[in-house]
Parts: C-alpha cells; structure tokens; sequence
C-alpha cells in the first residue's frame, strides 16, 4: 500500500471517506488554479445619473484595487442606459475602460459592495465610487476601450420607453479568462470618448467580482 | 509513502497543503492525435473596440488581423449596438456582416483605396497586465476617436474568391434605419455573436465587420473579447 506524498513538501494526498474519491485541484498549464479560493465575493452597483453638463471623458464611476496581496477578478458587468432630460436627437455614449497606475482615487461618495457569500465579508481591496461630474484618478494610464455603448436622448412618457436594452459584458466564458485588477489597477466607466454628456442622461448596472490572494 | 514522479519531465507531483489534493491539468485531444491543455495557453487576453461611425459609404470599416506567425487570434465573442444619425427618411435595413478571410498582405496606408477614410490603429484594452502584449492588428475607419494612431496598413486589396472565404458570412446583424429624434430609438439593443468554441486567425487571417451596402453617419458600437495563444 502507497500512500502519495508531495514532491513539494511533506504533505499526503487525501482520498475522501464516503465517495473513496481522490482530491485534486484544476490548474492551467501556467500553474494558476483555475477555482482560485475567493476571499471575497460581491456585486458593486453602478447608479449614475448626470446633473450637470459633463465634459467627454469624465470618469463617473470605477473600481480600484487598492491592495498589494489581494487580485480582483471582473466576472461580469451589466447595465442599462436610460434618459429623464429634455429629448433631443442624438445620443450619449458611454465606455468601459480598464487603467493602471492609480495611485490616488477620490471624489464623490464610496459604493458598498453587496456581498454574495455572507461569510467571506467585504473584500480588502475593492474600492468602488461614483460621482456623475468626473471622479480623480491621479496617475491613471488607461488602456483602450473595452466597450462602448451609444442611446438615443427621448423625452420620457407614457407612449415612449427611455431606457435602453440591457448590455452584457461576461468575462466568464469558456476559454476566456476574467478582466483581472492587480494594485492601484482600476475599471472605469466614462461618458464619451468624445460625447459629453447632458442633465439626465443615466446608467444603471451592476459588476460581480471576486477577490483571490495574488 | 511513495511520491510520483514523471521520468519524461524530471519532475515530481506536488500534494496542495491545505486541501491535500493532487494538482491535475485538464487536456483535450484535437486532430490528429495532439493533446493541447483546455486553459493556460493564453500569451494575451483583452478586448478590441469595435466603434465608428462612417463618414462616407464603405464596405469594410473595422477589421482584426493577425500578423504573427507564432501566435493564433482567439476571438470568443463579438457585440454591438448600430445606430444611425442619417435624417434622411428611410425604410431601409441596415445589414452588417462578419467575415474571415485568408491570405491577407497588410501594406502602407497610401494603398487605401478612395472610399475608406480615416483608417486607424485601434488601441485594444489588456485584462491581465502580467501577459504579454496583444500581436493582433485592428483598424477602423473613425476618424471621431481620440488618441488613435493615425497611420497603419489596410489589406492591399487582395482579397478573392480564390484567396478568401469571400461569400462566407459567419452572421449577420440588423437593425432598422430609424431617424434619431426626442421620441424614437435609433439605436439597436446589445447584439451578439459567443463562439463556444473560438474563432481562430492564424497568420494572415483577417475577421472583418462588413457592410455590403451602407450609407454616411451609420454608427456602432461594441466589442470584440480575444485572447492569443502560441501556435
């Protein structure tokens, strides 16, 4: 009889009692493992509605991480688009970029994750925030767009649905990886790139996440 | 107790410490008789922006190509919303075409041929900093995007019948030339295209996003979600 041991360390395989199953965790052939133990798992909500005239570019709202041991992983962003202003022909436009190189991010109020494991608690590095005007991202090199979404600016009534179709950007698909933030790393939503925006122009959305150790 | 030990690679099974399981990779076997690892393989992965709005008629505003010859382009998902800024009434369709073409030559910008405009280096966005940089080319023609690079190749012209898949469409989307105004939608809800299994470019394959009959402030928005592994 064998018994199996670490060629690492002096650790022992284990074979569970009921099934008489062996344990095996899935890595990739880089040695990440694929179900990494999450720290912290949650839903950051988006709710931005612009009171004033915003110049393209304005950062309303982000998630920084800002822990050196912790890696965030962007499951999945949601969000709708809608209009509450006085309707015109054209359009707003909105991206979705990632940065790097954030050292300080301030400005407008804190977002409270939801957290979707009780037990696991708020992650320790998940920061997000929001402000309609533009937020501070100091030291921010972004990347190009990761995706950008245009809606007609209708005047609202009983007749007229002003909100746009949900849009659904899943990082979780087979074969591709999550959009991973690494310190001071951040995601960001930005109306433009080159629309401002107007009073009343709004996005609703939501960004699960998880937190693993680095 | 015995540890395993692989003659062929001079190196030992690893026990993890916390949950005492034994590391396992998963591979799948693809013709004719390889085995490639399902995860792991990836050197780049992000997404391109798909964005533009065209300023005169044209075919072809946004294409991915893969120059390299020691990586394949991985595309797993493409989506989009149109839109239209035409005030012109209309009771036209818009119809939009993905295509993958072989054998495709990039060459300098002074090839373009006169109806496409604006021709630009699309920055694509990295979702892991640690891999490596993405090989892939994208180009549109939107001349509205800031901080592009100006300059770049197109494809010489050289796609045919003999050479491409010319008549393939992978998909089409559509959508309606609405006139933007305060009380109709022009623009499309999200459309999309997931590939369970990916799209693949090796060298010189070309994925377009193509038009066979379009018109002037035709708009779209979106995305195409990539990654690239060795050949």
């Amino acid at each position: 009889m064998a018994v199996i041991k670490s060629g690492a360390s002096s650790d022992q395989w284990t074979v569970d009692p009921t099934s008489k199953a062996g344990r095996v965790s899935l890595y990739d052939l880089a040695g990440n493992a694929l179900f990494p133990s999450e720290l912290a798992r949650g839903v950051a909500n988006v709710l931005v509605r612009q009171t004033a005239t915003t110049a393209a570019g304005a950062a309303v709202w982000g998630l920084r991480n800002s822990s050196a041991t912790r890696t965030i992983n962007i499951l999945r962003i949601l969000f709708q688009m809608s209009f509450d202003g006085t309707g015109a022909a054209t359009l707003m436009r909105y991206e979705w970029v990632k940065g790097t190189g954030v050292t300080t991010f301030s400005g407008g109020v804190a977002v409270t994750s939801a957290i979707l494991k009780t037990s696991l608690g708020q992650g320790a590095g998940v920061d997000p925030r929001v402000l309609d005007t533009g937020l501070t991202t100091t030291g921010l090199v972004a990347g190009g767009s990761i995706y950008t979404a245009s809606h007609g600016r209708m005047t609202p009534s009983a007749t007229v649905n002003a909100c746009s179709g949900q849009h659904i950007l899943d990082f979780s698909e087979i074969g591709m990886g999550p959009l991973e933030l690494a310190q001071n790393e951040i995601l960001l939503l930005r109306n433009g790139p080159t629309n401002g925006s107007v009073i009343g122009d709004s996005v609703f959305g939501a960004v699960t996440f998880i937190e693993k150790l680095n | 107790m015995s540890c395993v030990y692989s003659k062929e690679t001079d190196t030992h099974l690893t026990v993890d410490p916390t949950a005492n399981t034994v590391r396992v990779t998963p591979y799948r076997e693809v013709y004719p008789s390889v085995v490639e690892p399902i995860c792991g393989r990836e050197l780049s992965r992000g997404a391109v922006r798909v964005l533009g709005e065209l300023n005169s008629p044209e075919t072809m505003p946004w294409v991915i190509w893969n120059p390299s010859l020691s990586r394949i382009v991985r595309i797993h998902r493409v989506q989009m919303t149109f839109s239209n800024r035409n005030a012109i009434a209309s009771n036209r369709i818009m119809i939009w075409e993905l295509h993958k073409y072989r054998e495709i030559r990039l060459v300098t910008a002074t090839t373009i041929p006169p109806p496409v405009v604006g021709i630009s280096n699309v920055k694509t966005s990295i979702f892991k900093t640690s891999l490596l940089a993405p090989q892939l080319v994208s180009m549109a023609t939107d001349v509205n995007v800031a901080g592009v690079i100006a300059e770049g190749g197109w494809f010489d012209g050289g796609v045919s019948e003999d050479e491409g898949n010319l008549n393939v469409v992978i998909h089409k989307f559509v959508q309606g030339e609405i006139i933007p105004s305060a009380v109709d939608q022009s623009v499309s809800t999200q459309l999309s295209i997931s590939f369970v299994r990916p799209l693949e470019l090796a060298w010189r394959e070309m994925f377009t996003f193509q038009s066979i009959l379009s018109r002037t402030s035709w708009r779209f928005d979106g995305s195409a979600f990539f990654t690239e592994v060795a050949t």
